[in-house]
């Protein structure tokens, strides 16, 4: 037990001084500003307009967390009813994009959705009007259902992969036609995976900015974008620290919600994504 | 008794592995049946034919006469006891047990009693909210047939659900599965490769080897008249020899000639000779058959197992007597306890 910790002792450092000490500064931040310890940073956030960019985050990352799930379930399942050899090769492909460069991904949904992008051009070539496709809402969610998808399918096959087949058989042998066996069986064994994936989708969607900032232009600004401004160009630190204490605090409540029987799926799909 | 089930010319192949050979077998209403044989024998597959997991590649199954061969397993009037158990860890006791009845859409207050009632049978009351994997082994043996009884099979498969028990578990779950089998008074088909198991609890017994049926009987026809020597040697334990059948009452093995009690054989024909270990004695010298000298000789509990060497072979023997090693001893075998079989003779042959 000692040489255990012995050997843990670096990461304990390292622990200590970029999460502990990291967090305890933009606690002290947000509870701070020119005349010493201060609520005025909160105040002037559930006054002020950034309270609406925060409701709007929300719903953003709710709406990409739903389509995430409507598209991940069925993609994931499928996978897991391929050979093993195709289900494999179907993981990597998932995994591949991951790979690349978070922005340059996102770029590439610049290419094709801006005003001389592939879309339009192809429409404009079949005799249709271009579309105003970029800098809206609707390309902010599709850009972050596609970077954030691999989230949602991944713990969902994992848990669907690893399912007990005999208690599919178990339930065959009890009367379940298949789509029963679904309903009654499948889905509330995958649920750990579900709330899984949920949690890993919606924290990442309400805090980003990247996504915002390429997809979105100025005009769908999302509390990921205000938290970045306050510290790259108003250079206001303890606001920023504020608001970010705030969607902490929010994102606690959601993981609260989906439970902790997620954490074991979490762990084993941070296996296979090795990020 | 009526045949309930009956397998016709079923065969049945794993990647170009033929599991089953020609399978034919009637199967009697509420008679407790086993399918004996060692693992790989396919004797599980047989059981997947019937409960509907798996299809022949020819033959049918045909139930109280109307073929099912196509009939997915939910349709089935069957239910399986698995292996694994295979309880539904989402759900509680009650509702692992209320299952199939919520799949067939029975109200609750129908329900309640008979989710109590099975509770009651495999005595597991006063369980119904705890979380299956809470559970013993045996326990979980319990409900998983408890979650199966309650749908009041016309027939339950059993496969090897004893297999992951420890011994006084496993003895104990053999009388309840007995009991229970004579209370419902439904037909048990029962895969094991527990040859004792097979023959306690089985009204007949199915031997099984490499997808051939070897021999259909009851355990003490089994046992005591063995078809050939694998059944012989899978039941129990035995001393198989090679001997020559030269005529009718007359057969020669460990260099000399015996008296038995077999005829219809083709004259000199080469033959298996079984002797249980329990039918060899050991006797003095004036009415020995046989003399050798005791190779070991470990206690047993109720007996002693001795090894003796003949000139010719090496004998298994179970006496309630002890001898030293060393020791020159006579040995003696009734008549009635040689038993001469054809090799390679399997059930079914007779009737060519």
């Amino acid at each position: 037990m000692k040489t255990f910790k012995k050997v843990a002792l670096p990461y304990f450092i390292w622990a200590a001084l970029f999460i502990v000490v990291s967090l305890l500064m933009v606690v002290y931040y947000g509870f701070s500003g020119e005349g010493g310890l201060t609520l005025d940073n909160f105040a002037r956030f559930f006054a002020g307009s950034t309270l609406k960019t925060l409701a709007r985050s929300l719903r953003i990352a709710f709406i990409t967390t739903v389509f995430c799930l409507l598209l991940g379930y069925p993609l994931a399942y499928i996978i897991s009813r391929l050979m093993v050899g195709y289900r494999n090769l179907a993981i990597i492909l998932i995994m591949v994009p991951m790979w690349m460069n978070f922005l340059l991904r996102t770029y590439a949904w610049v290419t094709i959705l801006s005003k001389n992008g592939i879309i339009n051009v192809v429409l404009r070539s079949l005799g249709f009007e271009g579309l105003d496709l970029l800098y809206r809402e609707g390309a902010v969610i599709l850009g972050m259902v596609y970077n954030f998808l691999p989230f949602m399918v991944l713990p969902i096959y994992t848990v669907l992969e690893k399912m007990d087949q005999s208690l599919l058989e178990a339930a065959a042998d009890l009367g379940c036609n298949r789509f029963k066996s679904f309903t009654k069986v499948i889905f509330p064994l995958s649920l750990p995976g579900v709330a899984s994936g949920i949690s890993m989708v919606f924290i990442p969607a309400i805090s980003t900015f990247e996504i915002t900032t390429l997809l979105g232009g100025n005009k769908t600004n999302l509390i990921g974008n205000v938290i970045e401004q306050q510290f790259t160009i108003t250079g206001d630190w303890n606001y920023g620290s504020a608001i970010s204490i705030v969607l902490m605090v929010f994102l606690l409540l959601s993981l609260f919600f989906t439970g902790r029987e997620e954490e074991a799926t979490s762990m084993r799909v941070e296996e296979v994504v090795g990020e | 008794m009526a045949t309930q089930i009956e397998l016709r010319d079923i065969v049945k192949s794993f990647d170009n592995h033929r599991v089953l050979d020609q399978i034919n077998l009637e199967i009697e209403e509420d008679e407790f049946l086993t399918i004996l044989g060692p693992s790989g024998c396919g004797k599980t597959t047989i059981l997947r034919l019937i409960g509907g997991f798996e299809s022949p590649d020819r033959g049918q199954v045909i139930f109280d006469g109307q073929d099912i061969t196509g009939l997915p397993a939910y349709k089935r009037p069957v239910n399986t006891l698995f292996q694994k158990y295979s309880l539904f860890p989402h759900l509680n006791v009650y509702d692992n047990v209320a299952f199939g009845l919520r799949i067939k859409k029975i109200p609750e207050n129908e329900i309640k009693p008979r989710v109590e009632e099975m509770l009651r049978l495999v005595n597991l009351r006063g369980f119904e909210n705890r979380g299956v994997e809470s559970l013993s082994g045996g326990q979980q043996q319990r409900i998983a047939m408890a979650r199966a009884l309650i749908n009041r099979p016309e027939v339950l498969l059993l496969d090897e659900p004893l297999g992951a028990l420890d011994l006084k578990l496993r003895k104990d779950m053999q009388s309840e599965l007995k009991r229970i089998q004579k209370e419902l008074g439904i037909t048990f088909i029962f895969v094991t490769h527990d040859q004792e198991e097979a023959l306690t609890l089985s009204d007949r017994i199915i031997v099984l080897n490499e997808g051939v049926i070897q021999q259909i009987g009851t355990p003490i026809d089994i046992y005591n008249e063995p078809i050939n020597s694998f059944v012989a040697d899978f039941i129990g334990e035995s001393n198989i020899l090679e001997g020559i059948m030269h005529r009718d009452y007359d057969v020669s093995f460990s260099g000399r000639n015996f008296v038995c009690v077999d005829e219809d054989f083709y004259p000199d024909e080469a033959v298996d000779v079984v002797i249980r270990p329990e039918d060899v004695e050991i006797v003095s010298n004036g009415k020995a058959q046989l003399h050798g000298q005791v190779v070991s000789c470990i206690f047993m509990g109720v007996h002693y197992e001795m090894l003796v060497s003949t000139d010719h072979e090496e004998y298994l023997i179970h006496s309630t007597v002890p001898r030293e090693i060393g020791e020159r001893v006579g040995l003696f075998i009734e008549p009635e306890n040689i038993h001469i079989m054809r090799k390679g003779e399997v059930e079914g042959d007779e009737d060519l």
